[in-house]
């Protein structure tokens, strides 16, 4: 089975899966819809995306005292907190 | 057990989204349905993303951050349609920024993926109940369940099984989940003590700085995944030993914040189940 793809120029696309479908159906056009909306803006011109990801800011590290990768991803361009939380006042429960 | 709620006084944005008025609404990749669902899931793009081909599907209506045997199924169905090169994330509420039902979606690039498959990380105690294996990843890495079978059904149950008991008992768990080339799904959850943000500028101090008592968003550390985000620049030099000391550090802070008390619900229980029996319905006091 197929997924369907309903794609006009004034509405966003809807993948209807098919049961059973096949794996990674969505990927190329999930993978368009990235393109398209990189190359976009919004209603008030202003780009859709804050920033980028860059692969090139990700670094690997395997930690020698565990025999394990470990991943650090560095995205600049997103503030943290003005104020930061005591670590006591940390919710300990879902609310 | 957590309800739906609007993050920090805001409006829900994954409400927003819904509203073709709103900003949010512009980020919408697609919507998406299974055959047997009636209503249609959008997929929104993470403006801020972090990873590569960060997406996000989120449920219309008001939904809460909490996990279903259903939900459970229509993630890794996603995760089956997006793909072996994609990987899932479900954060309970009290990890999750908002409280609406949400599932990221992005490319397959959690180092946990890799330790498995270098057997760097391994599975102990395992057991195959109707031919899902279920086990724990072993001890030099985060504590996570780990649950494998080509059984849809029967994984998703399995999975239930212990979410449940989870929710009952109010602890948090992150979960990350994929679908494998040779049709088999892979789920993994880590019961948490609390939704810990680490001070991640902690990690590229000096040897012997002390470690701070406070956490804000510059950061946030990924369980069962291995992946911390940094939200500052990657400095221009990063030795070696610093990088060890930013392991080291992650580690530490993955190991304060998942739960090793925490004791999955009896199998037996479970075993004594038919497939007429709800297990919404059985006590594994």
């Amino acid at each position: 089975m197929q997924a369907e793809i309903i794609k006009t120029a004034a509405t966003i696309q809807t993948i209807n899966l098919a049961s059973p479908f096949e794996p990674g159906i969505m990927k190329q056009p999930l993978q368009q819809a990235f393109a398209n909306k990189r190359q976009s803006t919004r209603r008030n011109g202003k780009p859709i995306f804050n920033y980028h990801y860059n692969p090139n800011e990700e670094v690997d590290v395997f930690y020698e005292a565990d025999q394990v990768w470990y991943k650090f991803s560095f995205v600049s361009g997103r503030s943290g907190y003005d104020n930061p939380i005591p670590v006591e006042q940390i919710p300990q429960h879902p609310p | 057990m957590a309800q739906h709620t609007s993050p920090q006084n805001r409006p829900c944005p994954f409400c927003s989204a819904q509203k073709a008025d709103s900003t949010i609404h512009e980020e919408i990749l697609c919507y998406a349905n299974l055959a047997n669902n009636t209503q249609k899931d959008i997929f929104l793009m993470n403006v801020n993303e972090y990873a590569e081909d960060h997406m996000c599907m989120v449920e219309q209506g008001e939904q809460a951050q909490v996990l279903t045997q259903s939900k459970i199924k229509k993630a890794l169905l996603y995760a089956k349609a997006l793909g072996p090169d994609y990987e899932g994330l479900f954060n309970s509420a009290g990890a999750a920024t908002v409280n609406h039902y949400h599932v990221p979606f992005c490319k397959k690039k959690s180092p946990v993926w890799r330790n498995l498959e270098e057997q760097r990380v391994t599975i102990t105690n395992a057991q195959q109940i109707n031919q899902i294996v279920h086990g724990e990843l072993s001890k030099n890495w985060v504590r996570s369940r780990f649950f494998k079978g080509k059984d849809l059904d029967e994984l998703c149950k399995q999975v239930y099984w212990e979410v449940k008991d989870l929710q009952q008992k109010n602890i948090i768990h992150n979960c990350k989940f994929i679908y494998q080339q040779d049709g088999s799904f892979v789920w993994l959850m880590s019961p948490r003590l609390n939704g810990y943000m680490t001070y991640v500028y902690h990690f590229l101090e000096p040897v012997g700085t002390p470690e701070p008592g406070l956490v804000n968003t510059c950061g946030s550390i990924e369980i069962p995944g291995g992946d911390a985000i940094m939200f500052f620049e990657l400095p221009d030099k990063l030795s070696a030993m610093q990088k060890q000391i930013m392991a080291q550090r992650f580690k530490k802070s993955l190991d304060k914040t998942c739960d090793r008390q925490w004791q999955p619900p009896c199998y037996k229980r479970y075993l004594d189940l038919t497939s007429n029996t709800s297990i919404e319905s059985i006590n594994c006091d």
